[in-house]
């Protein structure tokens, strides 16, 4: 059956959405039809997120109209999509854990199962046979939810979704922490649901999947469309091409040093983090050099960095500071050791939300400015406007709330604290996430000036600009192992998405 | 063949239906007073006041609440029931009792739910009231309930008396809307993890009130037993309650923080406390231990469960 005769479900036309004036979706026009898999790619901000938001009613669109089975509608909620036949299924967010498979899948619909006293052992003997049926492994269904894997969770959540008998089903990176055996158990049960005629759109950056299932894929960037085609008339080049290839402005990054110290202060050799599947890490790091580390969401370089600060741990293999061999055991070991760690989740982990900005500056560093266990107020005074000068942190006194600053200064009063604790590496998780140009700019600098000093850097970034922009060189990560490593010429924006796609630099067809 | 949360929770009772075997066993064997049928219905009717309220605090509990102030509701019921029986009659004064603690749960389920308070605080401000109000009506024990009324708590036959009875209705109803029912399935959801219950369309206000309400329901019940026991009303009387109940639920294998557990355990776990009250009072050692008991035997209990790290 070509999926071309079939009709069209949803019809996306002219949708543009902006945020605080800034546009992230440009006249999209969009189609999918009846029992047809549509894969939606593109990099980290491009859109992806908001347009399947306003597709299934979390978002309003700010123009254009979005046709259901051909009539226009404003889907207002989530309930309502839902009630439309439109299903989001988001990575394990919906299951409850301590109770059972069976429990969860009919969740909400246990009034198929009796009037007072629910039929527990028919649900569970309903649920049974649909997991039989339409999954295929082995899945006891009076296990308790927590006691599956993620790959276990991901199918049961979709099941769960598609015993609503959804006409839409979206899929947000579905497969981002399955391993490629347990990505194939999630097709054939996605394959099985198209035969059922239920039309599938689900976002991935894994190109080699999309050849596998999809029928059709999406590539925005930057909030436009850039390719819309049928999967058999494409190749996987051409979707690089069309995701990336940006003007590069080099105008704010400073300017790299021609040659970088041989020294190396940082050694990890064979490190290990099994729980979070990080193998065969080889890494020097050199004085003064800035390295950038790039990786799709969850390719293990995440769990490096935080293993470097001792957040997570090194199940083997060695770690060496300064050549000698160093254990981190946690974070007050590695800040002993020199080292600093910006994370990535700044209102989770970075600031203490409520406390004023004056004492975010000083947290790290009370010691600095205590004696015999209390602080010294003439020194916590000096401290805090030495830090708020550095880095040029705007607000109206030190004594506001930290939440009532911008983002970008909120981050630069993270720096200013890390920046006080002299560190000789500092490893930092998305540096400028949320963070205004001007603000980038500075950091940038900042960053700069603090490697010509001789600290030693680790940025692990999202942003490939960024990484290109302001690294010495660049490693990629992939399926939690280095994949590649790109420096001057190389670091091109194509080359870094091919390898993290997995693809190797000898295919790239 | 068990399925869902009836099986569960029967693994988590195990530890506490051991040491009860155990100290049943131990009891019969080492002391001649334990094994007479005496001895069994003061157990029964220790057992039962402690049972009744712990019913309702596995159910705030399994949705992730608590109540502490089932001890002073528990009071307060003794307190009105005692005291107004006489002038407005044995059976209205019963049900305005029950309705009264049935609106304190009404009271803590909103205070959590609508007005965010956490249950911690809320119910300890409506312990304060409850028994504010209770020492009000009856500053000092006393009043009366009807001879035939206590009569009847007293019978026994063989080894059956109306408080087993009690025990044994309200556990099973009790067991059959947490284990069987759509509303205890979603109890168990909102334990387990609140979002994901909001997000399966779970209605936790709702589920949440009525569970307080069962709540203060059960230790309204409670106070009517314990009032017609000592045949009197007694404001200070429900002073353990909220502590036994809490240790009877988490031991009986229950978790602290919901979501897992359920009514066969807890009725192991308030055996248990029964039961040493008892053990202590027939080897001589002084009831005031019983404190240190439970405080002990509650760190253990916990300890054992914490699996999960920071």
């Amino acid at each position: 059956m070509r999926s071309d005769s079939k009709k069209i479900l949803i019809k996306c036309e002219n949708i543009s959405k902006s945020f605080f004036g800034n546009k992230v979706l440009h006249n999209i026009d969009l189609e999918c039809r009846v029992g047809e898999i549509l894969a939606l790619i593109g990099e980290n901000g491009a859109g992806k997120s908001t347009l399947i938001n306003i597709i299934s009613g979390n978002l309003q669109a700010d123009n254009g109209t979005i046709y259901y089975s051909g009539i226009p509608k404003k889907m207002l909620s989530p309930q309502q999509a839902r009630e439309e036949g439109i299903v989001v299924v988001h990575q394990q967010l919906s299951l409850i854990p301590e109770l059972s498979v069976a429990e969860n899948l009919f969740l909400g619909q246990e009034s198929k199962f009796g009037g007072l006293f629910i039929r527990n052992k028919e649900l569970h003997f309903i649920a049974q046979k649909e997991v039989n049926e339409n999954v295929k492994f082995n899945l006891d269904v009076r296990k308790t939810v927590s006691s599956l894997s993620p790959a276990e969770k991901q199918i049961i959540e979709i099941l769960k979704a598609w015993l609503n008998k959804p006409k839409l089903m979206i899929l947000d990176e579905p497969t981002s922490s399955l391993s490629l055996e347990e990505v194939n158990h999630l097709f054939s049960l996605l394959l099985k649901l198209k035969e059922g005629g239920t039309s599938i759109v689900f976002i991935t950056h894994r190109l080699d999947e999309l050849f596998t299932i999809s029928d059709k894929v999406v590539v925005l960037k930057d909030g436009f469309i850039t390719k819309k085609t049928s999967v058999k008339d494409v190749k996987k080049n051409e979707l690089i091409s069309a995701m990336v290839g940006r003007k590069f402005s080099s105008e704010i990054f400073p300017q790299r040093p021609k040659e970088i110290s041989n020294e190396v202060v940082l050694k990890i050799n064979n490190g290990n983090v099994k729980e979070k599947k990080l193998r065969n890490i080889n890494l020097d790091l050199h004085k003064g050099e800035i390295v950038g580390i790039a990786g799709l969401e969850g390719q293990g370089q995440r769990d490096l960095a935080r293993a470097l600060f001792g957040i997570e741990k090194f199940s083997s293999g060695e770690v060496y500071i300064f050549g000698k061999q160093v254990k981190l055991f946690s974070p007050a070991h590695a800040m002993k050791h020199r080292i600093a760690f910006i994370p990535d989740d700044r209102d989770l982990e970075g600031i203490v939300k409520y406390m004023s900005v004056g004492d975010n500056l000083i947290l790290a560093t009370l010691n600095q400015i205590s004696h015999m266990g209390i602080i010294r107020n003439s020194k916590k005074i000096e401290s805090i406007k030495k830090g708020m000068k550095q880095l040029s942190i705007k607000a109206d006194s030190p004594q506001i709330e930290i939440n009532h600053l911008s983002g970008g200064n909120q981050q630069k009063v993270i720096f200013s604290k890390w920046i006080k604790t002299r560190p000789m590496i500092f490893i930092l998780h998305e540096p400028t996430r949320g963070v205004d140009i001007e603000t980038k700019e500075e950091i940038y600098k900042l960053l700069r000036k603090l490697a010509n000093e001789g600290i030693s850097i680790i940025i692990v970034s999202s942003d490939m600009i960024e990484l290109i922009g302001i690294s010495d060189r660049i490693i990629v990560m992939y399926e939690g192992e280095l994949v590649g490593e790109l420096f001057g010429k190389n670091a091109t924006e194509e080359k870094i998405m091919i390898l993290i796609s997995g693809e190797t630099m000898e295919n790239d067809s | 063949m068990l399925e869902g949360s009836l099986k569960r929770q029967i693994n988590l009772a195990i530890p506490v239906y051991t040491i009860i075997i155990i100290m049943t066993v131990a009891g019969a064997i080492g002391s001649e007073y334990f094994r007479t049928l005496n001895n069994y219905h003061n157990i029964i009717y220790r057992v039962a006041a402690i049972a009744i309220v712990s019913l309702g605090q596995t159910v705030v509990m399994l949705a992730g609440g608590i109540d502490l102030s089932v001890g002073n509701v528990l009071a307060l019921s003794s307190c009105i029931l005692a005291t107004y029986n006489t002038s407005f009659g044995l059976f209205p004064t019963i049900l305005v009792t029950l309705i009264i603690g049935l609106l304190i749960g009404v009271i803590n389920g909103f205070g959590e739910t609508k007005l965010g308070v956490p249950p911690m605080v809320m119910t300890l401000a409506t312990m304060s009231i409850a028994k504010g109000l209770s020492l009000l009506i009856r500053p000092t024990p006393g009043g009366s309930i009807p001879y035939g009324m206590y009569k009847f708590f007293d019978y026994k036959w063989g080894l059956l008396s109306f408080p087993l009875i009690l025990i044994l209705l309200l556990g099973s109803t009790l067991f059959l809307i947490i284990h069987c029912t759509k509303f205890g399935r979603y109890i168990f959801c909102i334990g387990g993890n609140k979002l994901n219950a909001k997000k399966n369309g779970i209605p936790i206000v709702k589920i949440k009130i009525t569970s307080y309400a069962i709540c203060g329901l059960l230790a309204a019940i409670a106070g009517i037993i314990m009032s017609v026991r000592i045949s009197s009303g007694d404001a200070l009387i429900g002073e353990t309650f909220a502590l036994d109940s809490i240790t009877a639920v988490v031991i009986g294998g229950t978790a602290m923080m919901g979501g897992e557990g359920g009514i066969v355990g807890t009725l192991g776990g308030a055996l248990l406390i029964a039961m040493i009250s008892n053990f202590l009072n027939l080897l001589g050692i002084n009831p005031m231990t019983q404190y240190i008991i439970k405080g002990l035997i509650l760190v253990i209990a916990l300890a054992g469960k914490v699996k999960k790290s920071d």
